[in-house]
């Protein structure tokens, strides 16, 4: 009876996500803040509730046949063992739903893939244990790691809000502006994941792999290192800043100043 | 007996079974590399030269972008950077450019730049006809390398590719004998 | 299980200690299977333990993040290939020539040695431990170049796989061909019991992939040590190919874990249902496809490595593809329950306990297909879940119900009832209160092998930490009531359960040494 419970719970919890989802966000995929960000969780959403409806109808089906159909009851058990037509219609009806499925979600992959008319390029490369950032085409590089102390971590203090979940330097990117990822690796495999972005791709050496994005709302968004690669892969944090346009500039062009005049100290 | 003959039967034919699988797995590594080739499955671009008269006729129209990007693991011991970031090319035409090697230790980086392209399907239609990566790179010590680069595109790239990124990775050698 | 020793006396063979190292009877070595997957289930579960209690609360508090990943990778090894695989032998070893009318195994000397490299190969795993460098700690997929890493271990975990592989294959072979030329006069193929059948497809399965995961590990054993460079960009290798061919692997390997547990269920719902199984020959197929399927969706493991696009949708369209004879199987069962007269004696509390569970790791199954999903689910507790599911509640469950099942007809003796329902109703709490939250931090952004967590996450772990201590405690029952089982209790008859149907059925409780030394007579 605990597993009705369990299902029960689970159900209304679903309900509950999908008829007002604030509140209740840490227990379901996000949605993030992108167009397919959206899209990934509608498809989340409804294969999910395909699922609950199989789940209804068999184990529905399945309760009460242990309900009714006990010895205890007196019955006598039937003899059937067979039948063509039910067997042919429960290999054609999940079929004909696993392609309804399908389809939207070939769609939604395909504008994935999609990369082109990239305005921003940046190259991410996996270290073990933090993650390098370059904007491509512009001086502008830096690392970003952990920033959560180490005595939070041991538990010598009380853990703040974003702990482990916080950089030294974030990855400042726009909004409205196709940015395209080119992703690396300087040695293990590492995953370059952010949920509300629906971004998650491998970090590979030698070999170079892309994914775009176009972020719709200026925010700070976390994410986490998504393959294991070592021992502090639970230690490397992604942080990611989207502001707008302007502020992007004006970061950006001082960035680089920055970075010029850094250049031109050591030169010297 | 006559059981037992046919059991034994029966079990060297399950371990030619179990052999043939085990050399499969191995002629994996052959398979995918020609699958790679041909379908640019893991942007691995081919190592082979191209021949250049190929190339010559039939200019397209269409432009695309190609950028250059590097990687070297200790970025004190070696700058290795592309001279330009992007260029606008067209299909059939053939193009140079440069990546610049600056060793800045006292002695000598031997090693060999790995060729990546993304998106992976352009792999097959960016063809290398000279390039620095197809041999091991001995750099001296402080000496600056000009470490030129001629491609092409394949007029069959698909349309819907307009920026391919082609990534060259460094790998020094540690005083082991070459490796395949 | 061990108590055919009482009742053998009058056959020649050593006593003592080298009864059980030279036995080639096939009940002998299907009793030491299972004791093996059982020693071997309380260490996995040990590890298990250490993983949970690290996670009990965010903060590193009890282990090194680097022992927590040993901790990771050893327990993965140790359920798949030192629980679930020998207890499925050794069920095969102990029922499949009762079942099909055979005196023993085809092959009884290779079925001495392919349990017996068992122990050897787990000692020299478990050995690693204390190794400078520690336990293998890249996770039990072995994903170069992290797995190249590995300190002093790395050779001693190669061979250790070698060694599992080599007993799996020989076993294999051996079922293969005890299946193929042992079955009594009249017991055509298409009359095997499913158990039988699932099995004969599990072993065409092993011979087909143990040899690539051999191979793929003994590539990297060439690369870390020979030079060679299959998996490494600097010489002109991949680290993507080793996930091809790890996977070309593993996904097989996960029906090995599961097909067997169809056999098993499909042998208890009907006897308890009074009723025959729905649909045999669809079950038959249902399986063959389910197999031949499982070797064209290796990559929905690696949706994430950057593949083309062509090939995310061809492995989406495969994977979900899999799901339709993986249905067939729950409504064929659904249906055998329907209109049956049944009764809920613990086999029964697993079996059904495992057709629900079962199911709900299937339908996570199923989402994890949809690519763009699978982008945010890939490599999080949402992962976990699922193959918890239907790992545990699945072929766990399956194994517990296969031992409630058939411990009367091995022993003589009947378990007592209640205990084994009080050990499935806490089994069966605790699995969930361990599992389902797992799908929830999952969804909310936490990855799968890590040892601390932010803040968000803490509430679920605790109550997963909590589920886990409470299974673990509980499978301490299953333990007793198999010894206490063992040693007396009330003497089962021939036929055991009302409903019961097969030839294991004709023998008596406990059978004779040799099984059948006349073939039976089949209707
Ligand atoms: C309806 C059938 C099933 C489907 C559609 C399915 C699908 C999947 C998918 C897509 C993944 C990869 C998820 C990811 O890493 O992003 C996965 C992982 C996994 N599945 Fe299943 N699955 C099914 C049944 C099973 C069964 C029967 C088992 C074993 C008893 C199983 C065991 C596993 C395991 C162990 C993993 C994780 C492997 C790892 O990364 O360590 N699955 N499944
Ligand atoms: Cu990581
Ligand atoms: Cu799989």
């Amino acid at each position: 009876m605990f597993l009705i419970k369990n299902l029960i719970l689970f159900i209304t919890l679903m309900a509950n996500f999908s008829l007002a989802n604030a509140g209740w966000l840490d227990l379901n995929m996000t949605e993030g803040v992108t167009d397919i960000s959206q899209e990934v969780f509608g498809l989340h959403m409804l294969i999910l509730w395909i699922c609950v409806v199989i789940g209804v109808l068999v184990f529905g089906a399945m309760f009460w046949s242990i309900l009714m159909h006990r010895k205890s009851k007196g019955v006598t058990p039937a003899t059937f063992h067979e039948s063509t037509s039910l067997e042919f219609l429960w290999t054609i009806v999940p079929f004909v739903i696993l392609i309804g499925m399908a389809v939207p979600a070939t769609k939604t992959l395909i504008k994935m893939y999609d990369h082109s008319d990239s305005e921003i390029h940046i190259k991410i490369t996996g270290y073990q244990w933090l993650w390098q950032y370059e904007y491509l085409n512009t001086n502008v590089s830096f690392y970003s790691k952990l920033s959560t102390p180490y005595d939070e971590i041991y538990n010598k203090s009380t853990k703040n809000v974003n702990y482990l979940q916080e950089v030294d330097k974030e990855l400042i990117v726009p909004v409205n502006k196709k940015i395209r990822f080119l992703l690396t690796s300087n040695d293990v495999l590492h995953a370059w994941w952010v949920p509300d972005l629906a971004l998650k791709k491998d970090a590979i050496p030698g070999y170079i792999n892309e994914m775009s994005v176009v972020i719709n709302e200026p925010g700070i968004y976390r994410g986490r290192c998504a393959e294991l690669c070592g021992r502090h892969h639970g230690f490397m944090p992604i942080v990611i800043k989207a502001v707008e346009e302007k502020e992007y500039e004006e970061w950006l062009a001082n960035a680089e100043k920055a970075k010029t005049s850094d250049v031109a100290k050591i030169n010297k | 007996m006559k059981e037992k003959k046919l059991n034994i039967k029966t079990a060297k034919k399950l371990i030619f079974i179990c052999f043939s699988m085990f050399l499969f797995s191995f002629a994996l590594i052959p398979l995918y590399n020609v699958i790679c080739d041909v379908t640019g499955l893991n942007g691995n671009t081919s190592n082979l030269k191209e021949k250049v008269d190929s190339y010559t006729e039939s200019v397209s129209s269409k432009k695309l972008n190609i950028q250059f990007i590097s990687h070297q693991p200790n970025n004190k011991k070696l700058t290795f950077k592309p001279s330009e970031f992007e260029m606008e090319v067209s299909p059939g035409k053939i193009y140079s450019t440069m990546y610049l090697a600056t060793n800045n230790t006292s002695s000598n980086i031997v090693g060999q730049a790995v060729p990546s392209v993304s998106p992976n399907e352009a792999s097959k239609y960016l063809k290398k006809i000279e390039c620095f990566c197809f041999e091991e790179q001995t750099f001296k010590p402080g000496e600056v390398t000009n470490l030129p680069l001629y491609f092409a595109i394949d007029e069959k790239m698909p349309k819907r590719i307009k920026t391919v990124t082609l990534s060259y990775s460094f790998f020094e050698i540690m005083n082991v004998s070459k490796k395949n | 299980m061990s108590s055919v020793v009482k009742d053998t006396h009058h056959d020649e063979h050593p006593s003592g200690i080298m009864r059980w190292i030279t036995t080639t009877n096939h009940k002998d070595i299907g009793t030491l299977y299972l004791w093996f997957a059982m020693i071997m289930f309380f260490i996995g579960g040990l590890m298990a333990l250490v993983i949970r209690s690290e996670l009990f609360q965010p903060g590193l508090q009890f282990v090194d993040p680097q022992f927590f990943n040993s901790m990771t990778t050893m327990h993965a090894l140790v359920m798949i290939f030192g629980v679930v695989m020998p207890a499925f032998t050794g069920l095969a070893n102990w029922m499949i020539p009762i079942m099909i009318g055979g005196p023993d195994m085809a092959l009884p000397r290779m079925n001495n040695w392919s349990f017996w490299i068992m122990p050897f190969a787990f000692s020299m795993l478990l050995s690693t431990l204390w190794m400078d460098g520690g336990a293998p700690a890249g996770g039990w997929t072995l994903y170069p170049p992290l797995s190249l890493q590995t300190g002093d271990a790395f050779p001693f975990l190669i061979f250790a796989i070698h060694f599992m592989g080599l007993s799996s294959i020989m076993g294999a072979i051996n079922i293969v061909a005890t299946i193929l030329n042992m079955r009594a006069p009249g017991m055509t193929l298409m009359k095997m019991p499913l158990f039988v059948w699932t099995w004969l497809i599990t072993a065409f399965l092993l011979i087909a992939v143990m040899p690539v995961l051999a191979g793929g590990v003994t590539m990297l054993l060439t690369d870390k040590f020979f030079g060679t460079s299959f998996f490494n960009a600097a010489g002109g290798g991949d680290p993507v190919m080793f996930q091809h061919i790890f996977w070309f692997f593993g996904h097989p390997e996960v029906y090995i874990l599961i097909l067997p547990s169809f056999g098993v269920v499909s042998a208890i719902i009907p006897t308890f249902a009074r009723k025959p199984l729905f649909g045999y020959s669809s079950m038959v197929y249902a399986t063959a496809s389910i197999a031949f399927l499982s070797f064209i969706v290796w990559a929905h493991h690696m949706f994430t490595v950057g593949m083309p696009l062509a090939g995310e949708v061809f492995f989406m369209f495969a994977t979900m593809l899999i799901a339709v004879p993986t249905g067939v199987k729950v409504f064929n069962w659904v249906t055998t329950m329907w209109k049956g007269a049944m009764t809920f004696e613990t086999p029964m509390l697993f079996a059904i306990g495992f057709i629900v569970m079962f199911t709900i790791g299937g339908f996570s199954g199923l989402m994890l297909a949809i690519t763009p999903a699978d982008f945010q689910y890939h490599d999080t507790y949402f992962v976990v879940a699922h193959f918890h599911y239907v790992l545990v509640p699945g072929s766990i469950f399956a194994i517990m119900a296969a031992c409630y099942f058939w411990l009367p007809k091995w022993t003589g003796n009947m378990y007592p009832e209640t205990l084994g329902k009080i050990h499935f109703w806490l089994s069966t709490f605790f699995v969930n209160l361990t599992f389902f939250p797992m799908h929830f931090v999952g969804l909310a952004g936490m990855p799968r092998r890590i040892p601390d967590y932010s803040l968000q996450f803490a509430d679920y772990n605790m109550i997963a930490s909590i589920g886990a201590f409470g299974f673990g405690f509980a499978q301490l029952i299953f333990l007793y009531l198999i010894i206490k089982t063992i040693k007396g209790g009330s003497k089962a008859t021939d036929q055991v359960w009302e409903g019961a149907e097969g030839l294991e059925w004709t023998l008596s409780s406990p059978p004779p040494y040799h099984s059948f030394s006349t073939p039976p007579v089949i209707k």
